[in-house]
């Protein structure tokens, strides 16, 4: 090994030896000392500096991906989980958009947040919402490109839906809480009655999409999680439509399915659309 | 970019004041009267390039209406070109990769890193690390910043760094090094005036006599910012006016290297952007004293 990556090895274990603790780090003095033109007890307070700047860092970017955790534990508790979530799964990127995907399920396991059992299914959820505010602004769908698919080429219809949607499903209400917290309208309506309206027993499915620069999160009915995962899934439209009959039957909600597609459209989720076989002539409608 | 262009970084809070259409023509009248009350606006701003690294959404579309108004530079905290291990290099081709694609759609005058490493053995630590000033880092970082430079299609500037310890190995000065580098990579310098005197109270040496050591064709930038004053060492958080000790160091930087592109960066505490265009202005003020006094 270099001279240098020794250094930074030494340098990086006595960042990460006081993270979990008070501890500066100071049993590591000797390799420190032998680094740094400072004595080791000015040594590991120096590298303390750097290893709140490292925790700061970490914390701005998790506060920036996870608002509403954040406003559910409070801003102190949310920098201790920050800090034991920095401990636990280090940033690999120095691009911080990156970091956090796995905090949800760092939640799940965490023993001091238990009597928040909600709180995993949420931070999962406000990962797809970060991913869907970053991701690649979706062409424009012509939707009269649709009218013009032939009667017999219908059921090898397969949509795509706009980058990053997702579906992210709870026996929680993830979906309502969210939107008490970050649509505007809940919140007010939530402020004006004084309390958060939330029935506990309720699990949601919650659907993750982008309308131009928003991210909208709306609870999904049995029939449309369903349809809507199928073609998330790239399965044609026809067996997406029936998968979400099924669905809807199964839970006893209503479930439109000859109304779907064209909600869908109207709500901006679908991209474009293909064939799940190859077109009988040159007729090409393919849309990425 | 002119090299009388005077910026700010560009930081949330601002984002509706700097760039908002319906503010536009009020802003562009400010620009224009002489008298006016209102401090002009810069002429360029600086943002981090990590936080516009997304495929798209709406800080893309804030980086446009930055784009079309001032001179842009990004300028990167997360490149970590003094990593010595080959995992870090996988992340910062990848990384490399994201910004040549903002570099390619903004076309910004700058585009900046640090002297520092950030990653190692896979952990990213997200912060700007020292490295010891020695031969084997030299070439190290050396050969780095050539293949930022050839994947960019664009000259870099390398910035000194705050630090609170320094390494037993360093064989040469920051700014030696930074001179070294600077001549094997054609990369140009973005010296940062707060970090530099932050180092010098920190470890004991002399800031002005540091200047000696850089050569003026190669800085491409300078940055100013307010430091904190503790009782274990000067932090460099962003988070004040610029030091009355850190003035007199861009006069002395002023009079040695003439005008450069000047920055004002404020991240801690971020106040009115009032505040921010009056150290601007004071910047401006500065340079024009050092200079004329100086000829």
């Amino acid at each position: 090994m270099s001279d240098l990556a020794a250094h930074q090895r030494a340098f990086a274990a006595a960042l990460r030896a006081g993270g979990s603790s008070a501890n500066d780090g100071g049993s590591r003095g000797d390799a420190i000392a032998r680094l740094f033109t400072t004595d080791a007890a000015t040594s590991a307070r120096r590298i303390a500096i750097y290893r709140g700047n490292s925790i700061a860092s970490a914390t701005k970017a998790l506060a920036g991906t996870y608002p509403v955790i954040r406003e559910v534990v409070g801003d102190e508790f949310f920098d201790e989980l920050a800090r034991a979530f920095w401990v636990s799964v280090p940033s690999q990127t120095g691009d911080l958009g990156e970091y956090g995907d796995a905090f949800g399920d760092f939640l799940a396991d965490f023993e001091h947040v238990r009597e928040l059992p909600y709180l995993a299914d949420l931070a999962r959820l406000e990962w797809a919402v970060h991913r869907a505010e970053c991701a690649a602004d979706a062409p424009l769908f012509d939707a009269s490109t649709l009218a013009e698919v032939p009667i017999d080429r219908q059921s090898s219809l397969i949509f795509t839906l706009i980058p990053e949607t997702a579906i992210v499903t709870s026996i929680y209400p993830i979906a309502r809480i969210w939107n008490l917290h970050r649509d505007p309208v809940s919140r007010a309506d939530a402020a004006e009655a004084k309390h958060f309206d939330i029935d506990w027993t309720v699990g949601e499915t919650a659907l993750v999409a982008r309308e131009e620069y928003a991210v909208r999160v709306v609870a999904l009915d049995a029939g449309s999680a369903a349809a809507l995962r199928a073609v998330h899934c790239g399965e044609t439209l026809v067996d997406a439509l029936a998968s979400g009959v099924v669905a809807a039957k199964l839970a006893d909600t209503p479930f439109d399915a000859a109304a779907a597609p064209a909600a869908w459209l109207s709500d901006g989720l679908l991209a474009g659309f293909r064939f799940a076989d190859p077109p009988m002539e040159n007729t090409d409608v393919d849309h990425p | 970019m002119d090299t009388h262009a005077i910026g700010i970084g560009l930081r949330q809070p601002h984002y509706r004041a700097l760039l908002h259409q319906e503010r536009e023509a009020a802003f562009d009248d400010a620009r224009d009267e002489v008298h006016s009350d209102r401090q002009p606006l810069p002429d360029f701003v600086e943002v981090h390039s990590e936080n516009f690294f997304a495929d798209g959404g709406i800080a893309l579309q804030v980086l446009e209406r930055a784009r079309a108004r001032y001179g842009l530079s990004l300028h990167g905290v997360g490149l970590s070109i003094g990593s010595a291990d080959a995992d870090s290099d996988v992340a910062a081709d990848r990384h490399l990769t994201k910004l040549a694609r903002l570099v390619a759609r903004f076309e910004p005058e700058l585009v900046s890193e640090h002297l520092c490493w950030g990653a190692i053995a896979g952990t990213h630590f997200n912060d700007l690390l020292p490295v010891p000033y020695t031969s084997e880092a030299l070439t190290r970082i050396a050969s780095r910043v050539s293949r930022v430079q050839d994947l960019l299609k664009h000259r870099i500037l390398v910035e000194n760094v705050s630090a609170y310890v320094a390494f037993n190995d360093s064989a040469m000065s920051e700014t030696a090094f930074l001179a070294a580098l600077s001549e094997r990579t054609g990369c140009g310098i973005l010296l940062d005036i707060n970090n530099l005197y932050v180092n010098a109270i920190n470890f004991g040496f002399d800031a002005a006599a540091c200047l000696e050591q850089l050569p003026s064709d190669a800085i491409g930038e300078i940055h100013l910012a307010g430091h904190l004053v503790t009782d274990e060492c000067l932090i460099d958080d962003h988070g004040s006016r610029v030091a009355p000790a850190v003035w007199a160091l861009y006069r002395d930087a002023c009079r040695r290297f003439g005008a450069k592109p000047t920055l004002i960066e404020w991240d801690t505490d971020v106040p009115e952007l009032d505040v921010l265009l009056d150290e601007a202005a004071r910047a401006r003020k500065h340079r024009s004293e050092a200079i004329s006094a100086h000829v």
